[in-house]
This record gives structure tokens, C-alpha cells and sequence, in this order.
């Protein structure tokens, strides 16, 4: 993890500083089967914050032009007085450039055609179609006058392929993706291959009651409580769930819960110019520290996470951004050991309750042996609560990746298992 | 005012849209800003594929039709292609927002007033945490195409949203207060309804109770029916889901019995409020669609395009969620219509069941989920106190024949602070609601 320095500035000095954010994307359609369109698109976003007397004041702009304007804006907007307590990154210069190539507009348009050939010539039973296959390059920027000089570019190629049995009167009966920095046909199509050829196969629930159960373990409704009640200023609030247990032992010694923004392919920097990847919120199974961006930290005297996101033109606010579990030695066949147990592709619409009770269908369940899918479970229902989960039910994460091109593991819980 | 590209089908949106927004968490202002912003969506299409370029130098407009008209193949026919027949022509399709401009009230003004409600909350020492909302946007949508039309549109949506978390003896609870319409008066009752959500989130916080999961005749308020209408069979409603299938074609034919008599949906653009849709963003205008009529499927939402696909006609629906992206087909005002039962002898006929009446989420695919946040238990008729749920769920096959029930009043809703989200485009605003609604044999989590 990285500290990025800080600045001590004289409280009557501004600063200005600048966040710049581009997306320069180019993306495909299916419908039915076939590219239905081609988009382009190249949208710059410039905020325009100063910084005086410990207040903020923000404005913006979109295209290229209107820096001087907005500059006036946003020192007009100090008259508002939104306060800024911490201080604003400085003295830190730094530039990471990450990902190959992005596909361009033609290349794209002939790989995703080469895709859907191979899918309908192998797997014909079913109907596939997508809402974007995107590749392009987030560019994000922050520099201000007390010597902050950031910038990030990441390219990503983002492939989502959803698909139903053409006799199924479903909008969808499941989906297969990958989003990163690198690509092969082969083993996309590889990855595809074993969820269509699982779900052609239909299998009977081994039992009802409490079964091992994993997720991808990028899956955020297992996690959603977390971002919920781990918010900085609900939990300095006494609001929290988990309020006033910072250093309690209240999880599974092998649950260790981390801000994971780079690993994400998110910039190393946050709305801020903080650094938080690697940013414990518990650690062994002990509550460590909520997320909380620089203001929320001063109020409470915790450690900004890194993870604090604003608009171009708005104010940065504290987010949970993106957090991921510690993976163990274990690889998901030592982990299933033999025994059967049920991955969730696809569970939509579940929650936890305000006091920590976890309930969700699972709308697309496999059967897994020894790592691999053997074949589709009828919908499930989920429950289970918040401190059995991530503590005497929880599994862990593996060492070893759902599939090979993508860095998502298996995250396995003990839950409560039913049939809808 | 576009030079359009010959044997092409093509488009021009430009979209100008002002915002307001000032947002307060626990009495510390953190975001007050006005911010304008301007952007196009071009896009051509050649009889086989649409091309399509989102930018925001107006300037380059025409610049940007003549390079996608360069990627696409010209055709003689494209005026007869069956899609470019649904597209919008003509210069009638002009809707200018007639009532008070918000762009003209002082933001000193609308603080004040979001200020106001502030006394409520502070009062309360059990709510540890809150978060208080106002924003207001004007949406100015142009549309030219090659058949000639130019469309004006515009909407202004306003409102304002509480969130609280309430902490007591180690319980917690979050719940919130929301309010929006076109005008700024809509929103002057808000106070009254604040004052009754703390009311109800306190009761909640004191005495609610985990339900057991299991199978309960479930009562859904006005709000949970929209959302529940929403996600359980307004996303099937959308004919892209359709487009090539025909086994989803077959088992959604017009006419299937899908439940009882009683049972009525409608989407409809013209309603006043977040779904308000007056032009869509092709330029065709908002109608009422009945969706389901007297328990049969009666019809479904098109864009231009899925409407050619299906040999139907266009009813106002495909809606982008800004100048970012292609419009799609997507829901406006969606909502049961009213019953013949009244509320109370709909409520009489529930032995042990549970009442929801807020909710925190929802999602329609296979299965349909609500997260309710504030329910009920209802024993031999009667409210009985509050119950803990995580979600409800189920077919919407198997669920629209199990409604036994649905009251005789309507009431729509208009929200700010979300939306619908579809694939990548979220939020849309979207409005809905309806009457209370009584499920038998639905799964509780």
C-alpha cells in the first residue's frame, strides 16, 4: 500500500487542482445471435476544485473546452462553504499505464462475429446475445498547484455473453464473462464451453439443508453488507451494525477483507489521490476499520481508505469502492474435498436485513464436483446470517481462478439450502 | 439543419440538460452545485446494423454522421425497410415544459427549503445517521432525423429524499423518505409524510421480528405492487427481450391467461411525474400500452425496431438514459390498474399473512425479488406488528395466478435518487405504484 505524501500548506493558501476522467470506448451489440450495432465513444469529463480557508469549492466541464470558466465557478462556489478538513493530496507524482492494445472498431466488430460462429456451431440449443462488448481505455488524472501529479490509463476488454435455450421462454437463462487487461479467444470460448455444456445438463439437488455453496468472489451480494455497514460516517455514526467493534474478533480467522481497487483494474489512486489498495477493513476475522474518505476520517479520527469516489464536478464522498476476500492456499478441489457442492452463476435481488439476516434466490445454480461444473441445479433459495457466513460457515476463497484468463476465485459459505 | 446521408437511415439527438443538486449528510452540507451539460447520440443504420457515436462537441455532429455513414452500406430501400417505416417524420412531435422553471429559482431557495425538514430529524435521538437530498433537472431533447422529423422535448423532474439509520439497544434499521413530481409544489406535503416514515421506522427499530422463511399470503402497499409490477412482468414486457426467439414469441403470445379477471397492467408515458415520457427518444409519442387485461397478455412495449421484428406498432417506449447511449426499450409510468375490493375487506381476508409497505430494491428475471424494508405481520385481518424480511420472491408465472386480491384505488409514485436499470443504463426514471395487491403462497426470506 502506498502513503501518499502529504502537503502542509498555509491555511490562506488555494490550491487548485484538476480531475480529469476520459473514456474512449468501442463496443458491440448481439441481439439474436448477430451484431445488431457498433458504438463509439469518446466522453471527457474535467472537475475544477479549489481548495481555501478548509473548504471546497467545485465546478466542471465536459469536451475540451471550458477551464477558465468553470475555474471561476468553482472559486465562486467557496462561498458555500463546504468544508474540507483534511488536506489535499500532495507532493506525489506518479504514472501507471496498464493493459495491451484495445481492440480497434474493425477488429472488435471481427472478433465478437468469430465468437458468436464458434458458440452457435458448438452450442446451437441456445440463443445468445449481449448488451455490450466493449474494449477502450479509462484515462483518470489528478494534479492540483501543491505538486500531485497522477494519471492512470487502463485498458480493459469486457466480454459478457448471455444466453437462453432457444425452447426456454426465459428473458435469460444465465450468462459468461470476462472483463480484464488481456484476451484469448480459446480459453473465453474454453470458459463458455463448460458453463453452456453444465447447464445442458440438469441434476437434482444432492439435499436440502446446509450445503457448501461458492460464488465468484468478485459476486458483491455476499459482500453487500460490508459496503453497507462498514460506510465510515454510519459507522463513527453509532448507525453501524458493526459500530464501536473496530478490534473485536467478530469473523472466521481466515477471513481477511481488503480494499482491492488495483487488482480490480481500478486507478491506484482514488477520487483524492489516496492509495488504498491492500487497506484492511478486517483482518483474520478482526474488525480493523471502516472505508472513509479524508473528511469522514478527520471527523472520526479513522485512516482515509482509499477508496473515497466523486463525480467530476462533485465533491468527494466516502464509497466502498471495490473490496475483495484473502484467498488461501487451498484450491477449490481441496476445499470441496471430494464432496458435491453448488456454485451460484447467477443470484439476483437477495439482501441482508438490518440486523445481519441473508436471504436470496439463486436463479442460476450449477453442481460442482472437484472444481468443475457437472450440471444445472433447479433455483434455490439462500439464507443464512451475516456472522455465521463469515464466521463457523465460512470456506474461503481458493488459490486457484474460476478460469484462467480472469483473477475471480471460488468464495465458498455453509448455508441454508432450499428449493424455490 | 443536418446534412443526412443518402440510401441511410439516420438520427440526430441533442440532448441539454440542467441540474441542481444539494446534498447534506448530518446537517454538514457536502454537494451544492449547478451543473449544465450538452451532448449528441448519431446514429445511422443501413437496412443490417445501426452505428452509432456518442459525442460532446456539438460542432462535430455532422462530422460524426458523415464518418458512421462511411462504415455503413448505403441501400436504394431504406425508406422501405420495415424499422425506418416506425421512425418518427414530420416536425409535430414538440413538447416545452409550460410550468415554473426551476432554472430560474435561487439555489439559496431550494436550500431553504430542504433545510426545513431538517428540525424532524435532529429531533430524534435514535437516528444516528441521515442523509438529506434535493435535486431538480431540466432534460431539453432535439431530435432530426432523415425522414425529416425535428422533435423538441423537454421534462423537469424535482425532489427530495431523507435516509436515515435509526440505533437503539443494539438494533439498527435504515429507512428513508422520498418525494418528487414536475413541480416544485408537488413537493410541499413532504414534511407530513417525513414525520410518519420516522414514526413507522421507530416502531420498527423497537419491536420488529425475523420471519420465519416460508410460504405467506403477502399484502403489497402501492409501492411494493409498482415495484413488484415492475420487475415482475414489466421487464417481460419489453419486446427486445424477444427479438429471434420464438419459444419466448410462443409463451408469450397475446391472449395467455396469465391471472385472474380482475387483474389489469398498464405502462403509460403521458402520466405526470418520473415515468413522464411525453416523446421517446425517437421521436414517437407517449400512449398508454395495456399490457395485461382482464388477466390476458395484451400487449407489449416496442421500440421502432422491435416493433418492425414483431409486426406491431410503436408505443413510445425506447428511452436512453442520456446523450451516452442508443435508446432501448424501457418502461415509463408501469402499474396495476384498480381492483374491485376495497382495502380494508382486502386486508380482512388475510388470516396470517405479512403486509409489505416499503421496499429497499428489486429485480425481475427469471424470478422476481423485492427487499422489503418496512413489513408487517398480519394476524386474523389486523396489522400485528413489525417483521424483519430479506426478500420475497417468485415465478412470474406461477405468481400472477396466485393474486386473489387487488383494492379499488390507485396511487402512482414519482421518485428521485435511482431509477430502472437495464444492462448498462442506469438509472432511468421511471414512475410507478397502484393499488394494494394480496398474493397467496409466496416465498419470504
Amino acid at each position: 500500500m502506498y502513503a501518499c505524501a502529504k502537503w502542509r500548506y498555509c491555511e490562506n493558501l488555494m490550491i487548485n487542482e484538476t480531475y480529469t476522467l476520459i473514456k474512449d470506448e468501442v463496443s458491440v451489440k448481439v441481439s439474436a445471435s448477430a451484431p445488431e450495432s457498433l458504438r463509439a465513444k469518446r466522453i471527457k469529463r474535467t472537475g475544477v476544485r479549489v481548495y481555501r480557508d478548509g473548504c471546497i469549492g467545485i465546478s466542471g466541464y465536459m469536451g475540451e473546452e471550458g477551464g477558465p470558466e468553470a475555474r471561476k465557478r468553482a472559486e465562486a462556489a467557496l462561498a458555500y462553504k463546504i468544508s474540507y478538513p483534511g488536506q489535499p493530496s500532495a507532493n506525489m507524482k506518479r504514472a501507471v499505464k496498464f493493459g495491451g492494445k484495445p481492440f480497434t472498431p474493425q477488429a472488435l466488430d471481427a472478433e465478437v462475429a468469430a465468437i458468436l460462429a464458434a458458440l452457435r456451431r458448438d452450442f446451437p440449443q441456445f440463443v445468445f446475445s449481449s448488451p455490450f462488448i466493449k474494449t477502450g481505455t479509462h484515462t483518470e488524472a489528478l494534479s492540483n498547484s501543491a505538486g500531485l501529479d497522477l494519471l492512470s490509463a487502463i485498458t480493459l476488454h469486457e466480454f459478457v455473453f448471455i444466453y437462453k435455450l432457444a425452447s426456454s421462454s426465459s428473458i435469460m437463462d444465465g450468462w459468461f464473462s470476462y472483463a480484464g487487461p488481456g484476451y484469448d479467444r480459446a480459453a473465453f470460448l474454453a470458459y463458455g464451453a463448460e458453463v453452456l455444456g453444465a447447464h445442458l445438463r440438469t441434476v437434482p439437488l444432492p439435499a436440502e439443508g446446509r450445503l457448501p455453496v461458492f460464488f465468484d468472489d468478485s459476486e458483491q451480494l455476499v459482500k453487500q453488507i460490508f459496503m453497507r455497514e462498514l460506510g465510515g460516517m454510519t459507522f463513527g455514526s453509532g448507525g453501524s451494525l458493526f459500530s464501536g467493534k473496530t478490534g473485536q474478533k467478530l469473523f472466521n480467522e481466515g477471513f481477511t477483507l481488503y480494499n482491492s481497487r488495483e487488482q480490480d483494474h481500478m486507478p491506484f489512486f482514488d477520487a483524492e489521490g489516496v492509495c488504498g489498495e491492500g487497506f484492511n477493513y478486517v483482518e483474520n476475522g478482526v474488525l480493523r476499520a471502516p472505508f472513509a474518505d479524508k473528511k469522514t476520517a478527520a471527523k472520526f479520527g479513522f485512516t482515509p481508505s482509499g477508496g473515497a469516489t466523486a463525480e467530476y464536478d462533485g465533491t468527494p464522498c466516502t464509497s466502498s469502492g471495490v473490496m475483495r476476500i484473502k484467498s488461501q492456499t487451498r484450491t477449490i478441489k481441496e476445499m470441496q474435498g471430494g464432496e458435491p457442492a453448488i456454485f451460484v452463476a447467477m443470484a439476483s435481488g437477495g439482501d441482508f436485513t438490518s440486523e445481519g439476516g441473508f436471504g436470496t434466490p439463486a436463479q442460476v445454480a450449477f453442481l460442482l464436483k472437484d472444481g468443475k461444473l457437472v450440471g444445472r441445479l433447479p433455483e434455490l433459495q439462500l439464507s443464512s446470517t451475516v456472522y455465521d457466513m463469515y464466521g463457523k460457515d465460512f470456506l474461503g476463497v481458493s488459490s486457484d481462478k474460476i478460469m484462467p484468463l480472469s483473477s475471480n476465485r471460488w468464495l465458498g459459505f455453509m448455508l441454508d439450502v432450499r428449493k424455490t | 439543419m443536418y446534412k443526412f446521408p443518402e440510401g441511410l437511415y439516420s438520427d440526430v439527438r441533442v440532448e441539454k440538460v440542467r441540474n441542481t443538486l444539494i446534498q447534506y449528510l448530518k446537517g454538514e452540507l457536502r454537494e451544492m452545485r449547478e451543473r449544465d451539460t450538452a451532448g449528441a447520440f448519431v446514429r445511422v443504420y443501413d437496412g443490417q446494423r445501426w452505428y452509432y457515436s456518442s459525442i460532446t462537441a456539438l460542432d462535430k455532429v455532422q462530422e460524426e454522421l458523415d464518418r458512421l455513414a462511411k462504415l455503413a452500406k448505403p441501400s436504394k430501400t431504406i425508406a422501405e425497410n420495415s424499422l425506418v417505416k416506425n421512425m418518427a417524420a414530420g416536425s409535430g412531435g414538440q413538447h416545452k415544459f409550460k410550468g415554473k422553471d426551476l432554472r430560474a429559482l435561487p439555489l439559496a431557495e431550494k436550500n431553504s427549503f430542504l433545510t426545513a425538514f431538517f428540525p424532524a430529524v435532529t429531533a430524534q435521538t435514535a437516528i444516528a445517521m441521515w442523509s438529506a437530498m434535493y435535486t431538480d433537472t431540466l432534460t431539453h431533447r432535439e431530435l432530426y432525423n432523415s425522414k425529416g422529423a425535428q422533435s423538441v422535448c423537454e421534462q423537469q423532474l424535482c425532489g427530495v429524499r431523507l435516509g436515515m439509520t435509526f440505533t437503539e439497544g443494539g438494533h439498527t434499521f435504515t429507512e428513508g423518505a422520498t418525494k418528487a413530481g414536475g413541480e416544485f409544489c408537488e413537493l410541499a406535503d413532504f414534511g407530513r409524510e417525513l414525520d410518519k416514515r420516522i414514526a413507522q421506522a421507530l416502531e420498527f427499530l423497537r419491536n420488529s421480528v425475523r420471519v420465519k422463511p416460508g410460504k405467506y399470503t403477502v399484502v403489497l402497499s402501492p409501492l411494493a405492487a409498482g415495484v413488484f409490477a415492475h420487475e415482475s412482468f414489466g421487464h417481460k414486457s419489453e419486446a427486445d427481450f424477444m427479438l429471434g426467439d420464438a419459444a419466448m414469441l410462443k409463451e408469450w403470445h397475446m391472449g395467455r391467461q396469465l391471472g385472474p379477471e380482475f387483474l389489469h397492467i398498464s405502462d403509460d408515458g403521458a402520466c405526470a411525474g418520473s415515468g413522464f415520457t411525453p416523446f421517446d427518444d425517437e421521436g414517437n409519442p407517449a400512449r398508454k400500452t395495456t399490457l395485461i387485461k382482464n388477466g390476458r397478455l395484451a400487449g407489449r412495449l416496442h421500440s421502432a425496431a422491435t416493433a418492425a421484428a414483431l409486426d406491431e406498432a410503436p408505443t413510445g417506449n425506447a428511452r436512453a438514459i442520456s446523450f451516452e447511449f442508443e435508446p432501448i426499450v424501457r418502461m415509463t409510468t408501469t402499474h396495476f390498474e384498480a381492483g374491485n375490493i376495497a382495502k380494508e375487506e382486502l386486508f380482512a381476508g388475510v388470516k396470517d399473512g405479512l403486509f409489505i409497505d416499503t421496499i429497499k430494491h428489486g429485480s425481475g428475471m427469471s424470478t422476481f425479488t423485492i427487499a422489503p424494508s418496512l413489513a408487517y405481520f398480519i394476524k386474523d385481518g389486523k396489522i400485528a406488528g413489525p417483521a424483519q424480511i430479506s426478500v420475497i420472491s417468485g415465478s412470474v408465472f406461477d405468481t400472477f395466478g396466485l393474486i386473489d386480491a387487488i383494492s379499488d384505488k390507485v396511487e402512482l409514485l414519482s421518485f428521485v435518487g435511482g431509477g430502472c436499470g437495464k444492462m448498462e443504463q442506469y438509472p432511468l426514471p421511471v414512475g410507478f405504484g397502484g393499488p394494494y395487491v394480496r398474493v397467496r403462497e409466496m416465498a419470504v426470506l
